[in-house]
């Protein structure tokens, strides 16, 4: 029914709109026929993480404006405008409706309810015109698709001084984790943000099995636990996940700083011949005694432990391999990097392949440092 | 225009139906809902929750935490961090546990006992990673052999894919709303205690719970959306599609074959319903974890039943499941509503002590954050106990006795029966809205029971029962007075 109903053209949609609220008439008489001249437009979009785009719209009464509400979410949302103080008495009534909610789009039959968009799908449009009063006042708005309503909202500030609106992390006619995340802290955990650390997230330029470390010395590095190798390594900061944990996860965390560093080989290791690149098998890590993750996988039979740390010159890092059940010669790619300086403790380096025996390859480090 | 008429409809419908929400009563006196405290800078997207032999509580967060609670002292302590929106934990000892993460199921291990975690052992990884942010991984549940079930969630095309992807990426089953673009995205997979992975069953959207019951049969919930009329509980078997198509691009002999593409009759002729319907909306948009009452009756007269979460209502619900003609089916009705419940109730898990501790998420969608824990007073609640098919119509069995003079009137059982629809659509309406006639009703000696006769009684309906005007026999009312039964087999 519902589906049905929203194939009807926009049009004929807003014009639906402006009938109901003149069916459901307000005192206030806010909302004007379609086509009215209008002070203004408001673009306001429903997005991700339960969320009008904007919580605050500022006007100056007597004015109308029209509110153009586009759905970029993926679930179905609408919009009602309400009485002043009336926000949690409108949602508790849409919540109420129960079956009947999603044929009436969850807009409960009510003199606090001024205007209302309704339901809208992904994608759709729709607008309404708001004549707001000539008193100063604050309208809430809000989508009352059952339990959005308790922390999709907003607030319509008419007033004659837009000056005079509180700090918005201050703002109690604003949805608190739209106020939390202006008031945010840097640590987004219960503990603080101490080096050496490990966050399993989705990072750029790696598989979505990444791990990001944060290392002393204010470098950080991508290693890809879908591949078993390092990705990138950057210096100047650590991450910030903050756009991947506010929503559902669809962005990727930020790198704080600057890469120096990428593995431009893939998996770096050969066994036996000179071509053959095994596919690893990861198992997993453990956290060495300052916290540093040391991952191991397997190639074959034999069994790698990788251990990152940074470098005595900084920028720079070292890794530090063990192989246990090596019976055959071992050769590791190295990556193609302007501006850092490599150097292997065992092997001998043949153009761009280090050569290793395989009592060699029992125990090895790579050295790799910014040039300056 | 037509909101008008809209209206008017609505206005009718008030006035002669009175629409019959579902009513939302204190459950009180018997269960109370309490509120625990979490710490300072956690983001409480609680993704799993368990209890430790020694019967501190252990709980996995969004961003990564694992932390464990001590009741005693009410203080919480940090045992592991880092990991990949973790969504299931299952203790196996005070200092060892498994660990869902979106990349691979972990053992987590305090090795050296320090209280903190130093050892994150892959279990498996062997499955596809898109990078689409649906991609959620849930379980484990252990069988009685040790193996392990996981169950791995489609992605969406709300969001694309990352150019680099673990595992084989197939441009077949990336087409579709919910998709399948990587091995076993949709699938149940085995998992043996060596790690080896094996493809289980297919055709789930959103499985976010498993549960074994106590004969060792496995239950997964599955959410409303494309092919999926209104969310379900599946009992899962090894071979079995479950409906939900994009996923059968990665079962063997499908190598030619564009599932998308197959007629619906045939797809819902391969597939294996589902033993409860939870109609979409009014009951329950997302049901989370079933968990078993193995309480032995410290949680209340349910023991032996299934509890099941649900994100978008402040909502427990209590599933009854049977046998007809050896397949499960049942009823489901809401166990808490409210009584100071939030919504969001994600995870579930019984305390050495009989308490259920809900633990809450919204990760992006509706829902709230924190931890709740619900206790039983000992005062027996007036509820249906049992709702079960027989050959002409049900048998409720409630937990205390019943105004007979009400349970004998045919004209108190208010039944109404529907279905929805099988297809690629997102959700369905409800069809075949018709309203069943009680023909008899007779109370049982006790005044326990009472059997009912319907005029009609047919497989692949909700049957929507409604007893408004139920009260005990000392007029205590019915907490809950709405049940559906979803019918799939007749009695033989």
């Amino acid at each position: 029914m519902v589906k049905e109903r929203l194939k009807l053209d926009l049009c004929r949609l807003c014009f639906c709109i402006i009938l109901s609220a003149i069916f459901w008439g307000s005192p206030l008489n806010v909302l004007a026929q379609s086509g009215t001249a209008v002070d203004r437009t408001i673009e306001l979009k429903a997005v991700a993480g339960l969320k009008y785009d904007k919580v605050r719209l500022v006007i100056k009464p007597g004015t109308t404006v029209r509110i153009e509400l586009e759905n970029a979410d993926e679930m179905l949302h609408n919009m009602l405008i309400v009485e002043p103080g009336s926000r949690e008495r409108v949602v508790e009534q849409a919540e109420a409706m129960d079956e009947q909610g999603m044929e009436m789009d969850y807009i409960p039959q009510s003199s606090n309810v001024i205007g209302s968009i309704p339901l809208l799908e992904a994608g759709e449009k729709a607008s309404l015109v708001f004549k707001a009063p000539n008193e100063e006042g604050i309208y809430p708005y809000v989508c009352t698709y059952p339990a959005h309503g308790i922390v999709m909202y907003g607030a319509i500030y008419v007033t004659n001084d837009p000056d005079s609106l509180p700090r918005i992390d201050e703002d109690p006619n604003i949805p608190e984790p739209v106020r939390n995340q202006m008031a945010a802290s840097n640590s987004m955990h219960p503990y603080p943000m101490e080096m050496p650390t490990v966050t399993r997230l989705f990072m750029p330029d790696a598989s979505p099995a990444a791990i990001a470390v944060g290392m002393e010395k204010n470098q950080s590095y991508a290693w890809d636990a879908g591949f078993s190798h390092l990705r990138y390594v950057w210096s100047g900061g650590y991450i910030d996940a903050s756009k991947q944990w506010d929503a559902k996860a669809q962005e990727v965390a930020e790198l704080v700083g600057e890469v120096y560093y990428r593995n431009t080989a893939g998996f770096p290791f050969r066994v036996a011949r000179k071509d053959s690149v095994p596919t690893p098998d990861f198992k997993g890590y453990s956290l060495n005694e300052e916290g540093y993750p040391q991952f191991e996988y397997k190639m074959g039979s034999i069994v790698v432990r990788e251990l990152i740390v940074p470098a005595d010159t900084s920028p720079g890092f070292q890794i530090q391999y063990q192989l246990d059940n090596v019976q055959q010669p071992i050769w590791y790619k190295m990556s193609d990097n302007n501006n850092v300086t490599v150097t292997v403790s065992k092997g001998k380096v043949e153009e761009e392949m280090i050569s290793l025996t395989p009592e060699q390859a029992k125990q090895f480090i790579i050295n790799i440092s910014a040039n300056k | 225009m037509y909101r008008s008429f809209a209206a008017i409809g609505i206005l009718t419908c008030l006035m002669i139906l009175g629409c019959q929400p579902i009513e939302q009563q204190a459950e009180g006196p018997a269960y109370r809902v309490e509120t625990i405290d979490t710490p300072e800078g956690l983001s409480v997207e609680t993704g799993g929750l368990d209890f430790l032999p020694d019967g501190r509580l252990i709980a996995c967060f969004r961003r990564g935490e694992v932390m464990i609670y001590d009741e005693k002292t009410q203080e919480w302590a940090l045992f592991a961090h880092g990991l990949q929106d973790p969504l299931w934990i299952k203790a196996l000892s005070n200092d060892k546990v498994l660990v869902m993460q979106r990349s691979e199921l972990t053992e987590i291990i305090d090795s050296d006992q320090d209280g903190k975690a130093d050892k994150f052992r892959t279990i498996t990884d062997d499955f596809g990673m898109s990078g689409n942010y649906a991609e959620f991984a849930y379980g484990p549940e252990i069988d009685k052999e040790g193996n392990y079930y996981i169950a791995l969630n489609t992605a969406s095309a709300m969001a694309g894919v990352y150019d680099i992807t673990r595992g084989e990426f197939s441009p077949i089953g990336r087409n579709g709303r919910m998709y399948s673009a990587v091995p076993y995205r949709g699938w149940m997979l085995k998992v043996k205690p060596d790690g080896t992975t094996i493809p289980w069953a297919s055709g789930l959207r959103s499985p976010n719970g498993l549960e074994f019951n106590d004969e060792g049969d496995l239950f997964v919930p599955d959410n409303q959306g494309d092919w999926l009329g209104t969310s379900k509980l599946y009992h899962v078997e090894k071979g079995n599609f479950y409906g939900h198509v994009p996923s059968l691009v990665w079962e063997e002999g499908f190598e030619d074959i564009e599932p998308l593409k197959l007629p619906v009759p045939v797809l819902n002729k391969m597939r294996t319903k589902a033993a409860i319907l939870f109609p979409h909306g009014f009951l329950a948009n997302s049901p989370t974890q079933p968990l078993v009452d193995r309480t032995e009756g410290k949680f209340g007269p349910f023991t032996g039943q299934m509890f099941i979460g649900e994100m978008n209502h402040k909502r427990i619900m209590r599933v009854m499941l049977e046998k007809v003609q050896g397949e499960y089916q049942g009823a489901v009705v809401s166990f808490l509503d409210s009584t100071g419940l939030n919504i969001g109730n994600n995870r579930l898990a019984f305390s050495p002590n009989g308490d259920l501790w809900v633990g809450q998420t919204d990760h992006g969608w509706p829902g709230d954050q924190g931890i709740q824990k619900i206790s039983w007073n000992g005062k027996v609640p007036m509820e249906v106990k049992k709702m079960s098919l027989t050959k002409e119509g049900f048998e409720l069995t409630f937990t205390k006795p019943v105004n007979a003079q009400v349970a004998n009137n045919p004209e108190n059982y208010h039944f109404e029966r529907y279905y929805y629809k099988y297809n690629q659509a997102y959700g369905s309406d409800r069809y075949g809205i018709e309203t069943i006639k009680v023909t008899d009703a007779k109370v049982a000696d006790d005044d326990k029971s009472v059997r009912l006769t319907l005029e009609k009684l047919d497989t692949g309906f909700i049957y929507d029962l409604q007893l408004k005007e139920f009260a005990s026999g000392k007029g205590e009312a019915l907490v809950h007075n709405r049940l559906f039964y979803t019918l799939n087999y007749l009695k033989e």
